[in-house]
């Protein structure tokens, strides 16, 4: 009784070893290469459940997924002599794992693989090209905050032919050609994620980027002295405008007073000249002569007449005492 | 089960001797009792709000899932991947914000950002971006499927698209002008980039997070700020003077202007009433010309002539007094 049930136990694990050898699950994320005796026989894509040769055969994995590979930063010489350090990205994946298993192994010498494609690859690459063709991906026009800066950047420029992104197809064609089919791996991407001077040149760029914007401050400094210069100006100009007008009208209406009042006058006084001329005299008799006044009078003038007697006149005795 | 062991026990020290009878007919419902509560603890798996669930059977995509509480065949037949798909996840670059209690500080001199953020423009000069992007998963089973890391993949896509925009960007318009371009463009071809891949990631926003001008160059940058408002200033101080000059010239000159005018009144008004006294004397003078003539004259010799302290009457017949008066003396004088 006791050893029927220990025969059946042992039949039941000689089940389950016989079955988990012979069965395997290839899940979504992975594909298989089945080997016999460490030969690899068939790929396995398909998903699910799968039925080998229990003991004999083997299942080994690869990652069906996009996998990543992240190069470093290497100085590369560009066309026109610049100096420049790029880092590239990759993203890959391994569509045929039979010969990827045969001709690479393990995932790890697939990345030391693409680490050597990749990078000459790049480098080839962008060496063949200026810096600006690299770096710039259109020839779209650039905009400043200064005129002047346009202007600069408008006699420095270059037609770009190509682009970054026609350059990373480059390189990517270039990779992929390197690769020819022969790894199972498929290059799915390559770009270009840091692209910058080397270390040692950057402090000349600073300097460029520091006395082009200190001659900008410049610019704007000298700028307002001129806007103030022309504000001022006018500002003169036209008090001088005001001050002339003001007194051009108010002399021109104050001879017209005099004009009128001339007018006025001569036409009363031409009608009795002569008694103006007499009423005036005697006027400036009155202010002409006063306290500091030396008068030297002859006795033959009309006033003093009398004073020598009545012997001449005797009409002019009556007209005095007529008085 | 922690019950197990004392139960296959008792039935060695106990039940073998009493009968075997009772193990006979017990001991296959105990198994399969267990089996069941093992099996229906299993079975059941939750998916909590925020997420959803992918289902494996034998390895083969059968369904996604959302939140709640759900049955699965267990032994490892059916594989769950569950994955928050309502969070919006953070992805920095240029700085990084580290927690520390209750306050997070954001820490722009992290050491591996400094590759991530200093970028060449397409003049040729340096600009330091930081920027955040904020993401989540928008199906579940192509995060799971088609790439492996999903976050370096986002990372990677990012500086290099960043870069692309401001290598074809102007120095002024990556510090000031273009950004909001930049931010929407970065969005656009960020998901582009990651739609080709098949990541089941949807992009919600990126952010600037405080383009600079590298340190060594800032106050230079700074200085054309400072220049840019100091112009402002000299102009508007030079406007306040013009503005403040112009109308009081004005009024100067209107002034002037109505003061003329007065004269111009006055000066008519005076000769008009000059000449009306005038005419009125003559028409009366006309009756008695002579005599008023006389009247006139001795009237005005009468005011005259007292105001006079030296007044010489000299009789034409003496001759040579002029001497004895003094006025050579007075002529010296002068």
């Amino acid at each position: 009784m006791k050893r029927n049930v220990i025969i059946i136990l042992i039949a039941i694990g000689i089940i389950a070893i016989f079955l988990k050898s012979s069965m395997y699950v290839v899940d979504e994320r992975l594909q298989a290469v089945i080997t016999q005796f460490g030969k690899p026989v068939r790929t396995v894509k398909e998903h699910g459940l799968h039925v080998k040769t229990p003991f004999i055969q083997d299942v080994r994995y690869f990652n069906k997924r996009i996998l990543n590979w992240t190069g470093e930063i290497s100085d590369i010489l560009t066309r026109d002599k610049e100096n420049i350090g790029v880092a590239s990205w990759a993203r890959w994946k391994i569509v045929d794992p039979l010969s990827f298993y045969t001709s690479l192994g393990i995932e790890a010498r697939g990345q030391g693989l693409l680490d050597e494609v990749i990078e000459s690859a790049v480098k080839n690459v962008v060496s063949a090209y200026p810096l600006k063709e690299v770096l710039r991906n259109s020839n779209r026009k650039l905009e400043y905050t200064t005129k002047e800066l346009e202007v600069a950047e408008e006699t420095k420029k270059v037609i770009i032919k190509k682009g970054r992104d026609e350059i990373t197809a480059e390189i990517l064609a270039m990779a992929r050609r390197s690769l020819e089919d022969r790894y199972g791996i498929e290059l799915v991407d390559v770009r270009i994620k840091y692209i910058n001077y080397v270390a040692a040149v950057i402090p000349k760029i600073y300097d460029r980027m520091r006395s082009e914007r200190i001659r900008i401050a410049n610019k704007y400094e000298s700028e307002g002295r001129r806007e103030e210069a022309e504000i001022l100006g006018t500002m003169r100009k036209e008090l001088e405008r005001i001050e002339s007008e003001g007194y051009r009208t108010a002399e021109e209406t104050r001879g017209q007073a005099d004009a009128e009042a001339i007018k006025i006058y001569a036409e009363a006084y031409t009608k009795a000249p002569e008694l103006y001329s007499f009423l005036k005299t005697l006027e400036t008799y009155k202010t002409t002569i006063s306290a500091q006044t030396r008068l030297i009078l002859n006795t033959d003038g009309e006033y003093f007449r009398y004073l020598k007697g009545f012997e001449k006149d005797g009409g002019a005795v009556e007209a005095w005492s007529l008085e | 089960m922690p019950d197990y062991g004392p139960r296959r026990k008792q039935p060695d020290i106990n039940f073998e001797q009493i009968s075997l009878q009772p193990l006979k007919k017990f001991l296959p419902p105990i198994i399969m009792l267990l089996f069941i509560i093992i099996s229906g603890y299993s079975a059941f798996y939750t998916v909590k709000a925020n997420e959803e669930a992918v289902i494996l059977r034998f390895g083969k995509y059968k369904e996604t899932v959302g939140p709640g509480l759900h049955t699965k065949i267990p032994y490892g037949i059916d594989k769950i991947l569950k994955g928050e798909v309502k969070t919006i996840y953070n992805e920095e670059f240029g700085f990084r914000t580290r927690q520390r209690g209750n306050t997070s500080i954001i820490d722009y001199e992290f050491p591996e950002a400094q590759e991530e953020k200093l970028m060449l423009t397409a003049d040729l000069n340096c600009a330091e971006v930081n920027w955040v992007i904020r993401y989540k998963i928008k199906a579940l089973e192509e995060y799971f499927f088609n790439v492996r890391d999903v976050r370096e993949t986002i990372r990677g896509i990012s500086q290099s698209v960043m870069r692309t925009l401001v290598g074809d960007l102007s120095i002024d318009e990556v510090l000031t002008i273009g950004r909001i371009e930049i931010e929407q463009m970065a969005k656009e071809n960020i998901q582009n980039g990651l739609d080709e891949y098949k990541c089941g990631i949807s992009i919600q926003s990126v952010l600037l997070k405080g383009v600079d001008p590298p340190i060594a160059v800032k106050d230079a940058f700074n200085a054309v700020n400072q220049a840019i408002q100091n112009k402002d200033k000299i102009i508007n101080e030079a406007e306040g003077q013009k503005n403040k000059l112009l109308p009081a010239a004005e009024g100067k000159k209107e002034q002037a202007i109505r003061e003329a005018e007065g004269y111009y009144v006055r000066r008519i008004n005076r000769a008009t009433g000059d000449v009306k006294a005038f005419l009125a004397v003559y028409e009366e003078y006309k009756k008695a010309e002579d005599v008023t003539r006389r009247r006139l004259f001795l009237e005005t010799m009468a005011d005259v002539l007292p105001k006079c302290e030296k007044l010489y009457i000299i009789d034409k017949d003496l001759k040579g007094l002029l001497p004895i008066l003094g006025l050579n003396e007075e002529g010296i004088k002068k």
